[in-house]
């Protein structure tokens, strides 16, 4: 069967380009020399036994069980697993070969999530941090898969944000400075951008991705100084904010207009984020009320976006919130009480995967499903 | 023959293009396949040197290839640029401009999608083969290359490309 055009040119690419190549002379040198020097390797490749070592192993085994009066099952291998002919054992090789040792997965005891976000249909991301480094993983399908690590302490947090294919990690380095990764093609290739060495001052971070824009602020837990980074399609921009309320917990910038939601409450900015005035300062933002009265015109629904961010999850025609422990769902017949979180849980982040499927962050840093739209909520990984 | 080392240096003078080539397709860029290349050729030759009665297969070598491009991927910190220059960070460079459109379209495909387009496209891999290769059930190639085909197309044809030229 011929394939279609696009499959025919992807085939033609490939051996335009690649048939003709050919492996430098000095990689086979330095390839056969390495390994002259190297010994035989102790676990085979990524940590494969060679199957002569293998079948030693389990005969070894299974002579003791004998001895011993404790052989009930077969001395014979089954087929195909440890047999001795060179076919065999290359099956074996092969297959473990291409076993790897098992990654600590978002939600297993050795990580602590932080943050889940998507961008796309089906395309669920996490972060999390363990063994000192920061982890974004991507849920496509049915698997976790690990897209980018960045080492650096767990404190303070880092932050991940996307829009569509486009998305960025900020997340803080041992030196106690930040970095920033940004990918363009849904985290297959990241670029690191150099940050200013004045962010060391700084120990929170918020992200705001928008369409052909991005505002990153830099803040402190208590009221003063900070940074906002804002690009706008030529490049970054820096903008020092002389009175940020304390930590930023999320911000939306479009051109001069902006809100912030700080732990203090709801703060607004008309000069692209230089001073903050405060619209809601009696809101405690761990007790969130809808603000949706409140409007800017065309940015009234930025500033829902702002108010609720971590504990709302949007795609198509679905909306989930969580107010004051208890989920409420937006379908085609409006708002819809699905009922309470488990109050174990304390949620922290919250995304939608589909109508049915969903993902809670807890405040320990663990990972909760439900697979029923929301009426029952299990542990992954425990 | 008996000589291991000569054994080795055949073996992997028989897989050192090959290994390129397959490192290339799934990188998509030189230096980085050299590297990934490398590795591979080292853990081919440091098998056959150690263990004469060992006999690389095809399979085998693409499993060895695919690790050490996985690994490479994973160690590399990314590249880096000044935060004054981000507006000029673009879609990955390729020195291929008669072909930017499908290297563009690869460029944006997941590391999974591209590598069984890879398996199945240019090196004509069967289903079979491919499941063996990457560890997976058959059905589980089957579905994995018809979501890479489909996203390869969707963003192929996004880009403009993807009209039939005739001559």
């Amino acid at each position: 069967m011929k394939p279609d055009k696009p499959e025919r040119l992807l085939k033609q690419y490939w051996h335009e380009r690649l048939d003709s190549l050919k492996a430098p002379p000095d990689l086979v040198e330095k390839a056969i020399t390495a390994a002259r020097r190297s010994g035989p390797p102790p676990h085979g490749v990524r940590g494969l036994r060679h199957p002569a070592v293998r079948v030693s192993v389990v005969m070894a085994g299974i002579m003791a069980l004998a001895g011993s009066g404790l052989f009930l099952m077969r001395s014979k291998a089954p087929p195909g697993q440890f047999g001795g002919s060179h076919a065999l054992a290359q099956r074996a090789a092969a297959g473990a070969v291409a076993s790897r040792p098992a990654l600590a997965q978002p939600g297993s005891p050795l990580t602590f999530v932080t943050q889940l976000t998507r961008s796309g249909p089906g395309m669920l991301w996490a972060i999390d941090h363990a063994e000192g480094q920061w982890q974004v993983w991507v849920r496509q399908g049915p698997n976790w898969q690990m897209r980018d690590q960045v080492p650096g302490p767990a404190r303070p947090k880092a932050a991940l944000a996307f829009w569509h294919q486009e998305g960025w990690l900020v997340a803080p380095t041992s030196s106690g400075g930040w970095t920033v990764r940004t990918t363009l093609d849904n985290g297959v290739r990241w670029t690191r951008l150099r940050l200013p060495s004045s962010l060391r001052a700084f120990s929170t971070v918020a992200i705001a991705p928008q369409p052909r824009s991005l505002s990153i602020a830099f803040s402190r837990p208590s009221p003063g100084q900070g940074l906002l980074l804002r690009q706008d399609g030529t490049g970054f921009n820096q903008v020092a904010a002389t009175n940020l309320p304390g930590e930023v917990l999320a911000l939306n910038l479009v051109g001069a207009d902006g809100v912030l939601l700080a732990k203090p409450g709801l703060y607004r900015t008309r000069d692209g984020g230089r001073v903050w005035s405060p619209l809601m300062a009696t809101v405690n933002a761990a007790r969130a009320v809808p603000v949706s009265k409140v409007r800017f015109g065309p940015t009234a629904q930025t500033l829902l976006t702002a108010r609720l961010k971590g504990l709302t999850s949007s795609w198509g025609n679905q909306s989930w919130v969580v107010m004051r422990g208890v989920l409420w769902v937006r379908g085609q017949t409006g708002w819809q009480r699905r009922g309470p979180i488990p109050k174990a849980i304390r949620p922290r982040s919250l995304a939608i995967l589909n109508a049915k499927t969903a993902y809670l962050v807890s405040s320990l840093g663990k990972l909760w499903i439900t697979r029923d739209g929301g009426r029952q909520w299990s542990p992954m990984h425990n | 023959m008996t000589d291991p080392h000569e054994v080795a240096e055949a073996w992997v003078n028989r897989y050192a293009d090959r290994v390129f080539r397959l490192a290339y397709a799934l990188v998509g860029e030189r230096t980085r396949a050299e590297d990934a290349a490398q590795d591979s050729l080292y853990h081919i030759a440091r098998w056959c040197l150690y263990h004469p009665e060992f006999q690389p297969t095809d399979q085998w070598v693409h499993q060895v290839t695919r690790n050490a491009v996985r690994d490479m991927q994973r160690r590399l910190p990314p590249p880096s640029v000044p935060l004054e220059a981000y507006h000029a960070v673009d879609r990955p460079q390729e020195d291929w401009p008669e072909r930017l459109d499908v290297a563009q379209a690869l460029g944006r495909l997941p590391a999974s999608d591209r590598e069984v387009l890879v398996l199945f496209y240019y090196l004509d891999l069967t289903t079979r083969d491919m499941a063996r290769t990457l560890n997976i059930s058959e059905t589980a190639v089957r579905i994995r290359l018809s979501r890479a085909r489909r996203k390869f197309r969707v963003v192929f044809e996004r880009n403009g490309q993807g009209k039939e030229q005739e001559p």
